[in-house]
């Protein structure tokens, strides 16, 4: 198996004032070595505490199961908290937080922060470690002399950057990159983008990344691979080029319609009514049976098995056979207008 | 209608109050003093300053509580239960006073030095820096023993002092109002200055006013009776720290806990009964203290 | 950074003036004879006379302020009515003692109280939060002149324990200077008055971490530190407590100051020779000269101690330096 991370029937549940939120409930998935991997989803689709459960980061009174949770062919269900402290964190899961404005301790030096990490995991000296630094904040095109420099002097751009080369710091098989586009403008956006691309060249990291974002776009043009999430399942999971172009869950329909295309400029921006649905409650049937314009009865009744509509394409949904019909409507703003 | 804004907002500090138990503790308290302060000279059965005899006719020096002295006698045989109620409506009315005008005073320099900022701030600040320097017991004692024991030099005193902390805390909040939106827009608007202050700011900050109320009558009542115990009281009027004040004087701390026992309990009653009441507060004004 | 610090200096400075300044208006307005702050009452009128003539009480207010302000800088505080000492050499080694005992009771507030906040941050909700929570507040509301007299009662008397005050048992001598510091009776002696003042100011600093603490862990930094791989313990001491650990030390140099100003009741109870028990010697006996040095001396270290605070904040926390960026 030459997998980075294996993922089989992930669930994580907790328990709130209004019963057990199955923030993730059942996900299934893998990501092959120096690929990039893009989990995209609303808000509260549980794509956040799938990587914190991955990392664990969730609290102690979350309950996490799995049929198979692997790093690098190792089984992380079974490993030690210390263990996986010492041996998996950081040096093999690295993480670019969401908020790169807060991530960064206010009171050290981002340089020092950065060589916190390697130094945790190994015996190299300080200088040593200041090197690895330093060569990593030149490839992300920060001056070394910003290493003595603290978080308040950067701006939102520079942390960012900052975060990225600190998640390198240990040569990580994998990074996990929670919307390192969000709250930077749009030109930013792109040079962060563009950055992570060339870093990957420069460093030559055979890295695999998972890319977490709620913007389908961001990810289109990065991503090898790429899972729609939705209420805590995964509803369709397939490499890129495939999933833009033949995608078959209706959800993936309504998101691809939501944000702008090169292609075709001129056409109106849909977005897909409704909310996701309250994580607590039981469901019988499809998770986005309430916002889905083409359900039928036994959505309502029975949960959709994963099937694989084309080889290494899964999706979960009962009417992958009406597919053609549904791609010709979900691009009419009518389709979308429909009350239940 | 500026009456019903009141009535809401007293109705709405009430709720705070009694969904917290500590809040709700504190307010039974404060009712009870209350209560005792208002009726001291009809419910307190004998008179400040008589010495009690016992009914064989002795002098009832330094008595136990008993049937007939409920909290027991002092040194000079005078009834200690009769003294606690009189101190009660002194100490009272030193906090309530000293409290009220203190705030009066920090609500007022905090809200012109937040409102206009620049040299008014500066020059309200830097003074406020001043009268943190200057230690406050000492600076009551010296006052004190320079003008005479005077229940009014004491609240005086204590009013020169106290207002500092509210000053600041309120100081820091209208700065952070003053960038609202709605303030900017009545000040679009053509009101006058003294309007925003009073009429757009100072609402906003009144559940801040009422917590450095009770900050400062618990501080005054805490400042009165360490002035009273160290000898720098009104002999005319007893207090709780006046009382504790002529055990130590008496020497007799070694025998006579009852005397010792009753104003330091009614002393930590009240003012934990106004420092629960804040906690709520500020429970309230900020509730990832409460999380668990 | 520099300009800043230079900036406290030049206020603190001021503050200073402005305090001696505010005293001596004080005693200009007090009724009575104005001299009676410089002359004893009981000394015969020839040599009152003679001594208004030295001290320049018969010239003119703005002289006499002039003067007053000079002796301040010069060390010449005047002579005290009672024992007829220099004040100076009075308030020499009052100050010192005022200031260990100080020392010892707030290091040991600021220390138990930042441990037990992080603890009680650690298991919020729990029983040891919520008892630690309401005995703090109780502690807060019991005057010191309560508890020690309590720890008199019972440690002292009842039990015997603890020495009932003062800094030696009479008839011993201490040694002098720092060899003081490590003598068995002298720390003996220390132990109420200390316990007494930190019971008394444990809360602030106590409340205070716990908050921040609590603010402190839910922050994106903590987490980060967390899949760094740092260990728990790393996590919360160099990461969560160094970080809540700001608002307690800024709290903690007022505390100080109302600590000075609080010490007169301890030293009191426990007739401990410091600058507090002599304020209300001085103050009692109408001892002036010695009460208006007390008092601007006391008024001067909590000062100064502000300003050392002030400045090791900007050390602590890098954001005071940006420019415009004052607490």
């Amino acid at each position: 198996m030459n997998n980075i991370l294996d993922v089989k029937n992930l669930k994580t549940h907790y328990s709130s004032e209004e019963g057990i939120v199955k923030a993730v409930d059942g996900v299934t998935f893998s990501i092959g070595k120096n690929q990039v991997f893009g989990l995209a989803g609303e808000s509260g689709c549980g794509k956040s505490t799938l990587i914190r459960t991955i990392m664990r980061l969730v609290p102690k009174s979350a309950r996490v199961t799995a049929d198979i949770l692997q790093f690098n062919g190792e089984d992380l269900l079974s490993i030690s908290d210390q263990e996986f402290r010492n041996k998996i964190l950081w040096q093999g899961i690295s993480l670019v937080p969401q908020s790169a404005m807060n991530a960064l301790n206010p009171v050290y030096r981002v340089g020092d922060q950065c060589m916190e990490a390697v130094m945790t995991h190994t015996d190299f000296t300080k200088t040593k470690a200041a090197e690895i630094v330093g060569n990593l904040f030149d490839a992300v095109g920060l001056q070394k002399g910003l290493m003595k420099a603290y978080p308040h002097e950067f701006s939102g751009g520079m942390r960012q950057r900052a975060m990225i080369a600190m998640s390198l710091v240990l040569g990580p098989e994998l990074v996990v990159m929670d919307e390192p586009t969000t709250g930077l403008d749009v030109l930013v956006q792109e040079r962060i983008l563009r950055n992570l691309k060339e870093i990957r060249g420069k460093t030559k990291t055979s890295a695999s990344i998972l890319l977490i974002t709620h913007d389908i776009s961001v990810i289109a043009g990065m991503s090898d691979r790429i899972g729609i999430m939705y209420a805590g399942k995964l509803m369709e999971t397939a490499d890129s080029m495939e999933l833009f172009n033949e995608p078959y869950h209706p959800y993936t329909l309504g998101l691809k319609n939501a944000f702008p295309s090169i292609k075709a400029l001129d056409r109106e921006l849909i977005s897909i009514p409704g909310s996701p649905p309250n994580l607590t409650k039981t469901i019988k049937g499809c998770l986005f049976y309430e916002r889905c314009p083409f359900s039928i009865d036994l959505c309502r009744e029975k949960k959709p098995e994963e099937i694989e509509v084309q080889p290494n394409h899964f999706v979960q949904c009962h009417r992958t056979e009406n597919v053609e019909e549904f791609r010709k409507l979900a691009g009419e703003k009518e389709t979308w207008q429909f009350s239940k | 209608m500026k009456f019903s804004i009141l009535k809401d907002f007293f109705i709405g500090q009430y709720k705070i109050i009694r969904g917290n138990r500590f809040g709700m503790f504190g307010a039974v308290i404060l009712l009870f003093f209350g209560i005792v302060a208002l009726l001291a000279p009809y419910i307190a059965p004998h008179e400040l300053w008589e010495s009690l005899r016992d009914s064989n006719g002795k002098l009832a020096i330094l008595r136990q509580p008993s049937l007939e002295f409920p909290m027991g006698t002092t040194a000079m045989g005078r009834d200690i239960l009769s003294q606690m109620i009189l101190a009660t409506r002194t100490t009272v009315m030193i906090g309530l006073i000293s409290g009220l005008v203190s705030i009066i005073i920090g609500a007022n320099i905090g809200l012109l030095a937040g409102y206009y900022g620049g040299k008014l701030d500066e020059i309200c600040m830097r003074f406020t820096d001043i009268i943190y320097g200057m230690p406050f017991l000492p600076f009551l004692i010296v006052l004190i023993s320079l003008f005479g024991r005077n229940i009014w030099f004491v609240i005086i005193a204590i009013c020169c002092i106290i207002w500092r902390t509210s000053a600041r805390v309120i100081r820091a909040q209208v700065m952070s109002i003053r960038q609202r939106q709605y303030i900017q827009a009545a000040k679009a608007r053509g009101c006058s200055d003294t309007r925003i202050i009073y009429g757009h700011i100072m609402p906003n900050i009144l559940p801040l006013l009422l917590l450095y109320t009770a900050f400062n009558i618990a501080w005054s009542v805490l400042a009165e009776a360490g002035a009273s115990f160290l000898g720098f009281s009104d002999p005319n009027n007893i207090t709780w720290g006046g009382m504790l004040y002529n055990l130590w004087i008496s020497g007799k701390i070694r025998t006579a806990w009852w005397w010792f026992a009753s104003p330091s309990i009614c002393i930590i009653l009240l003012v934990s009964a106004l420092v629960f009441i804040s906690r709520a507060y500020e429970e309230v004004a900020n509730p990832r203290l409460k999380q668990r | 950074m520099q300009e800043f610090i230079i900036r406290r200096i030049i206020y603190t400075i001021f503050t200073i003036f402005a305090v001696a300044t505010i005293l001596f208006c004080i005693f200009r307005i007090m009724p009575g004879d104005p001299t009676a702050q410089v002359i004893s009452p009981a000394l015969d009128e020839a040599a009152q006379a003679r001594l208004k003539e030295a001290f320049g009480l018969d010239k003119p207010v703005y002289i006499q302020y002039a003067l007053y302000l000079k002796g301040l800088v010069t060390l010449e505080w005047g002579r005290s009515f009672t024992t007829s000492k220099p004040v100076f050499e009075i308030l020499k080694y009052r100050f010192w003692n005022t200031v260990f005992l100080m020392g010892a009771a707030m290091g040991f507030t600021l220390l138990l109280g930042t441990a037990l906040g992080m603890v009680m941050a650690w298991k919020r909700g729990g029983p040891l939060d919520v008892s630690a929570t309401v005995s703090a507040l109780v502690l807060q509301s019991a005057p010191p002149f309560v508890t020690g007299i309590l720890f008199l009662m019972i440690l002292s008397y009842k039990l015997d324990i603890f020495p009932t005050g003062g800094m030696s048992t009479p008839g011993e001598r201490l040694p002098p200077g720092i060899a003081m510091l490590f003598n068995k009776d002298f720390l003996l002696h220390l132990i109420l008055p200390a316990i007494t003042t930190a019971f008394y100011y444990l809360a602030t600093p106590m409340l205070i971490m716990r908050d921040s603490m609590l603010e402190v862990t839910g922050s994106d930094y903590i987490e980060l530190a967390q899949a760094k791989g740092l260990s728990p313990g790393t996590v919360m001491i160099k990461h969560a407590a160094r970080n809540a650990l700001l608002p307690v030390f800024t709290v903690s140099s007022v505390l100080i100051g109302f600590a000075l100003g609080g010490q007169v009741i301890v030293e009191t109870v426990f007739s401990w020779p410091g600058m507090g028990l002599l304020m209300v010697e001085a103050a009692s006996a109408h001892d002036y000269p010695v009460a208006q040095a007390t008092f601007l001396l006391l008024a001067v270290l909590i000062i100064v101690l502000n300003l050392l605070a002030d400045i090791s904040y900007c050390y602590l926390d890098p954001r005071i330096s940006v420019p415009g960026g004052k607490k």
